[in-house]
């Protein structure tokens, strides 16, 4: 809404390489600008200013009508609460529904459905039943096999594990990582958990105030606990508890991987050289 | 211990469903306390929570609040003064153009006069820590805000128990303390009981007490320590274990000598302080 009183800056002077293959988490406060970022990587939003490259694909400021369609085949994205676009009168059909649109024949849709409803973790009999008679884990699923029909290049998740209860988070994040792993593909991932970021992620880009605040690999930005309380962001629990234990033991231990085993050992390995 | 809310042999049907939702579910809320709900999603926790003021009417059993009933239609808005929902969305119960017009709504619907509606929405935006917003239109606050708004919503019908229906799960982690602590200080100072329908483990350790839904059946209930050192429970129930207690099986794997487990960062800090 250029030119008008509703005019808001969202997004100001980004610039982000994202390579071949990374596993990059977005993280920032609600209205950092991170969903307003990931909607500008499939055309969904054009910057006023700047632009955006995907691949061969490049997406610019003003200028003519573009063809956004060779973006949005390469670009996946599952959105927040994706079940709630489930539209079609069966599993199958909603999922066929984007290979379809994009030209693929009808035999060729349904083996691809077929195909995406294992890689879900779903049984086949599923893809015959309406997705409004499925519970609300399995509806996710069947949204999230609807962008992978599309055989991204890249996937988009925009906090996909949001309202699930902590196991089904973890199997969608799983999920989510084997795919990353097997198929080779670049994934951003959009998260208020930070054990999320530091568990999966290759690299973390913070964002404030529409701003691309701090950019590092996970060990980088977590052992900034200052900076990221400043953009409204804490570090993962397994840092907050060795801040702690520094603190009271008067150590300076610092952890690479962030996982429990590795803040075990570290604490363990610290009162066995007290010990001695 | 006087309670507040008696849940009786509740059993509840979904129209067309063959599998009840809830299944012979009884349980009492004390007064004054703050008692987290946890379950796997499909669990009936929330379906329960729409119990408590009548949105929902079981099949079989009944659902008390102090005197009233939701089974007697003449109790319902009684019932519902004093039993005030928050649910997950701050998007969707959001009805007011401006934050006092949001409070206004609710207690023009209860028929309170003009000046004691004023009253009563000064002094509960106040307690909310919202009183510089009054005039805010409701896309220029953060969700937590708006949670806090839907709060004093409810503060302003002066209900004896709020539910938070998963009410900080789609906020990021700021948002999320902010509402928190904003309703720990209502349930603390003012004795308001809070009922916490949560995924967030480590906001049900802080809880007085927690009850554990599976399958529609409530699968036990009991005291934070208690409920969170059964790990088969917590894993049937779609749970994980909390932070802390998994860090302190992790170090005694790494021959660190613990005496128990313990459920909070300072306690286990502490607890290997001693040990050093």
């Amino acid at each position: 809404m250029q030119g008008t009183p509703f005019e808001r800056r969202a997004l100001h002077d980004i610039t982000l390489d994202i390579g071949d293959g990374t596993f990059l988490a977005l993280i920032g406060h609600t209205g950092s600008g991170k969903s307003t970022l990931i909607q500008h990587f499939n055309g969904l939003l054009k910057p006023s200013d700047g632009s955006i490259k995907m691949g061969s694909t490049e997406l610019k400021a003003g200028g003519k009508k573009q063809d956004l369609k060779p973006l949005r085949k390469k670009a996946g994205i599952v959105f927040q609460y994706p079940e709630h676009q489930l539209f079609e009168e069966t599993v199958e059909k909603d999922i066929m529904f984007g290979p379809r649109n994009f030209g693929v024949s009808e035999e060729e849709a349904k083996k691809t459905a077929s195909k995406v409803i294992e890689m879900v973790g779903l049984p086949q009999s599923v893809l015959t039943k309406s997705p409004f008679d499925l519970s609300g884990g399995q509806m996710r699923r069947v949204a999230i096999a609807g962008v992978l029909a599309m055989n991204p290049e890249v996937l988009i998740l925009d906090e996909p594990t949001a309202g699930l209860d902590p196991s089904g988070r973890v199997e969608i994040m799983e999920l989510f990582y084997n795919l990353h792993e097997k198929n080779k593909l670049t994934t951003i991932l959009v998260t208020h958990s930070m054990e999320d970021a530091s568990k999966y992620a290759d690299e973390i880009a913070v964002m404030h105030k529409g701003e691309l605040y701090l950019h590092g690999k996970p060990s980088d930005i977590f052992n900034q606990r200052e900076l990221l309380n400043q953009a409204g962001l804490d570090v993962p629990e397994t840092v907050q508890f060795l801040n702690k234990w520094n603190e009271v033991s008067g150590q300076n231990l610092s952890l690479s991987s962030f996982t429990i085993e590795e803040l075990a050992k570290l604490v363990s390995l610290s009162l066995k050289k007290r010990g001695n | 211990m006087e309670n507040i809310i008696t849940v009786k042999d509740v059993t509840f049907f979904y129209p067309g469903e063959e599998i009840p939702t809830l299944k012979g579910v009884t349980l009492d809320v004390h007064k004054g306390e703050w008692l987290s709900i946890v379950g796997h999603n499909g669990s009936g926790k929330s379906t329960l929570a729409k119990m408590l003021n009548g949105l929902l009417l079981p099949n079989e059993g009944a659902v008390y609040v102090s005197s009233y009933t939701t089974e007697r239609p003449d109790d319902i808005w009684e019932v519902r003064r004093q039993v005030g929902m928050v649910f997950q969305n701050p998007d969707n119960q959001f009805v007011g153009t401006s934050v006092q017009d949001d409070i206004a709504f609710g207690l023009e619907n209860f028929g309170v006069p003009r000046d004691e509606m004023v009253k009563r929405i000064s002094e509960s935006v106040e307690r909310v820590g919202m009183e510089a917003f009054l005039n805010q239109e409701p896309h220029q606050l953060s969700g937590g805000q708006k949670q806090r708004v839907a709060i004093a919503g409810i503060l302003a019908q002066k209900p004896s128990v709020i539910v938070l229906d998963e009410a900080t799960s789609m906020l990021d982690p700021i948002g999320r303390i902010e509402v928190i602590e904003t309703v720990r200080e209502l349930n603390q100072k003012e004795g308001i009981t809070v009922i916490s329908i949560t995924h967030d483990l480590e906001e049900a350790l802080s809880a007085d007490r927690v009850v554990v839904m599976k399958m529609g059946e409530k699968a036990a209930e009991g005291i934070p320590e208690d409920i969170f050192q059964q790990r088969e429970l917590l894993k049937s129930a779609g749970l994980d274990l909390p932070f802390s207690l998994k860090l302190s099986e992790a170090l005694r794997q790494q021959g660190v000598e613990l005496d128990k487990s313990y459920l909070t960062q300072e306690e286990l800090v502490n607890a290997l302080w001693k040990l050093a």
